[in-house]
């Protein structure tokens, strides 16, 4: 069931547009990311939901009910900002009471309503308190349970995870799944870290440029990226982008069904990606084997990773295999996403190789 | 380290003597016997504080001055603390040249500035009104109170109007419910100021207020030109004094019983 529907979305301040035809559909109950570095739009777009920007062009439905001029207040939207926007003068209740006042709730209810959501953040203890003297963890969570007070028809979080230390952040993010669980509320949350957005959401949506370049599951985005773009953003590491001379890269011979697909894309300039961990090193010589020096094993506890040199100088990830620093060769293992061939100039996809 | 503690304290009690002095040799002046302004006073008495209540014409320039200050106050605040709104939130073209505009009339000194301003008076048919007068007030308080109200409106986050209003606030309840009182200590800065400048206010008065609006501090001037100092207008003096610290004190304990 489509649940939210932006379609044509434009948005310029002056002559530079912040974002181009922005278009997704979202199924009531989802959880989205939208993913990109910064100035990609992303926040932009997350206020243009809330209503605290009205699009140029383009059109918002929510359930049904067209949205698109719509003004804020009369959208039932709970958006948490970044920076929380907690009123100071209020005690944590009152903060959380905002949007039930607003909507000239009766006391008693409002009462109620403000104890539950302060139950489902696990603040109750702290009602009287002034949101000064709470931590900043504390502060976000009263942000959260301001917006969902009002129960929304959308949840809208704005980098909830950037202002927190490296620690708390595990702990929100399974904070945030549990809470997206036990309210079913349709959550839209913007980050431009790809692992949040590869471990929380349902669906993914890449930005760049104002553009939404690809949208799908975390595993899409993932092993399927639609352009060059996409497979260097995401993943940790991404995915390894060779640059293939019309020649070849020097001393490889690819796998028969990869070095067809190589000679079926044409004479234009193609880039290959492999991932990381798809990528075997093994002794120099080895069949199909992409020579390489051996610069580096880094040790991540884990696992660890190999950094090459290729013979033109572009460098590689790959998994360590029991050589040492020097000359070694490169293969596929042929586990994990598939080699992925893009046009050069476009950054488009043309073809996923199974090898 | 010692010796330096030492320097510094004597040095910051030098600086608030000076400061507190004038005001200290005001009101003992006004609780002495003589008919003359005598410093230090030699006999105690509360005559010139009866004298200044039983003085209907210091009585009537005390009022006039508080009639126009607490006008051109509530003026200057209200005006300008839109004008501050819209140079903030409005972020209009050309912003810093509009602020400097209102700005403006500090720039020149106030007497050539109120010379001027008594000619666009008269021509206009507005010499020697209280409208004049008030109207004459406010182009002097106003920029002081927007310089005071925009700086307090700047350190307010504008996304806390925009989570009041995700909240189903509209855009001037938004306002009402966050930012005016969060700014609340600004603008009674502002307000204060506004009035004390414009209550203390000789120059641009004398020129402009006309025969039938002479304020308190016009008439202590003329009084003073005249005939010397009056120990009346002493008592008065040390009665503001009086007045500005209850006030002070009162403004200090406010916010403590503001809350959750």
């Amino acid at each position: 069931m489509t649940y939210l529907v932006a379609s044509g979305l434009q948005k310029a301040y002056g002559r530079t547009a912040v974002l181009s035809d922005v278009a997704f559909e979202v199924a009531q109950g989802e959880f989205i990311c939208l993913l990109g570095p910064s100035g990609c739009g992303k926040s932009t777009l997350l206020r243009l939901l809330a209503g605290l920007i009205e699009p140029d062009d383009g059109r918002l439905m929510l359930a049904g009910e067209d949205l698109t001029r719509r003004p804020a207040w009369h959208r039932d939207i709970g958006l948490v900002f970044q920076n929380y926007a907690l009123f100071p003068h209020l005690s944590v209740a009152r903060n959380v009471a905002f949007g039930l006042e607003m909507r000239g709730l009766p006391k008693a209810e409002a009462k109620s309503r403000v104890a539950e959501a302060l139950e489902l953040v696990d603040l109750a203890d702290y009602r009287d308190r002034l949101p000064s003297e709470l931590s900043g963890g504390q502060q976000q969570r009263v942000a959260i349970a301001r917006a969902i007070a009002v129960r929304p028809r959308l949840l809208l979080l704005d980098e909830p995870l950037s202002n927190l230390d490296a620690l708390l952040r595990g702990t929100v993010r399974a904070d945030l799944r549990d809470l997206h669980r036990r309210t079913g509320l349709t959550t839209i949350m913007v980050t431009h870290d790809q692992a949040e957005a590869l471990s929380l959401a349902d669906r993914v949506a890449v930005m760049s440029g104002g553009r939404i370049v690809q949208m799908g599951s975390p595993e899409t985005i993932y092993a399927s990226p639609d352009t060059t773009f996409v497979a260097s953003f995401v993943g940790n590491p991404p995915a390894n982008l060779l640059r293939l001379p019309p020649d070849g890269i020097p001393g490889w011979t690819p796998p028969p069904p990869l070095a067809a697909a190589i000679a079926n894309a044409g004479s234009r300039p193609l880039v290959l990606a492999l991932w990381p961990e798809t990528l075997q090193v093994v002794e120099r010589g080895h069949a199909h084997s992409i020579p390489a020096t051996l610069r580096a094993v880094e040790f991540l506890g884990a696992e660890r990773r190999a950094h090459l040199r290729l013979t033109d100088g572009q460098t590689l990830l790959a998994h360590p295999g029991e050589q040492g620093e020097g000359d070694v060769g490169v293969v596929l293992r042929g586990n994990g996403p598939l080699p992925t061939i893009f046009d050069a100039e476009t950054g488009a996809r043309l073809i996923q190789v199974a090898t | 380290m010692k010796i330096g503690t030492f320097v510094r304290a004597t040095g910051i009690g030098l600086i608030l003597l000076f400061a507190v002095a004038p005001i200290l040799v005001l009101i003992l002046a006004a609780f002495d016997e003589g008919r003359f302004f005598r410093f230090p006073p030699r006999g105690l008495s509360m005559r010139w504080f009866i004298a200044a209540f039983e003085s209907a014409e210091y009585r009537a320039s005390v009022t006039r001055s508080v009639v126009v200050a607490s006008l051109a106050t509530v003026i200057s605040v209200g005006l300008g603390g839109l004008a501050a709104l819209g140079l903030v939130r409005g972020r209009p073209p050309g912003q810093a040249y509009l602020e400097a505009l209102i700005l403006a009339p500090l720039a020149l000194p106030l007497v050539v500035w109120a010379i001027a301003f008594l000619q666009v008076l008269s021509y206009s048919g507005l010499g020697g009104t209280l409208f004049g007068l008030i109207l004459a007030h406010v182009i002097i308080t106003l920029p002081i109170a927007m310089r005071v109200i925009l700086a307090t409106f700047t350190r307010i986050d504008p996304d806390l109007e925009a989570a009041a209003r995700s909240l189903g606030a509209t855009p001037v309840r938004a306002f009402l419910r966050t930012t005016l009182p969060l700014a609340r200590g600004g603008i009674a800065g502002a307000a204060a100021l506004s009035f004390l400048v414009s209550f203390n206010d000789v120059v641009v008065s004398t020129f402009v207020a006309g025969a039938g609006w002479v304020t308190f501090p016009v008439r202590l001037y003329a009084q003073l030109r005249g005939e010397g100092i009056d120990p009346i207008t002493l008592a008065i003096g040390a009665m503001i004094v009086g007045v500005i610290i209850v006030g002070a004190i009162a403004t200090e304990l406010w916010p403590r019983r503001r809350g959750r």
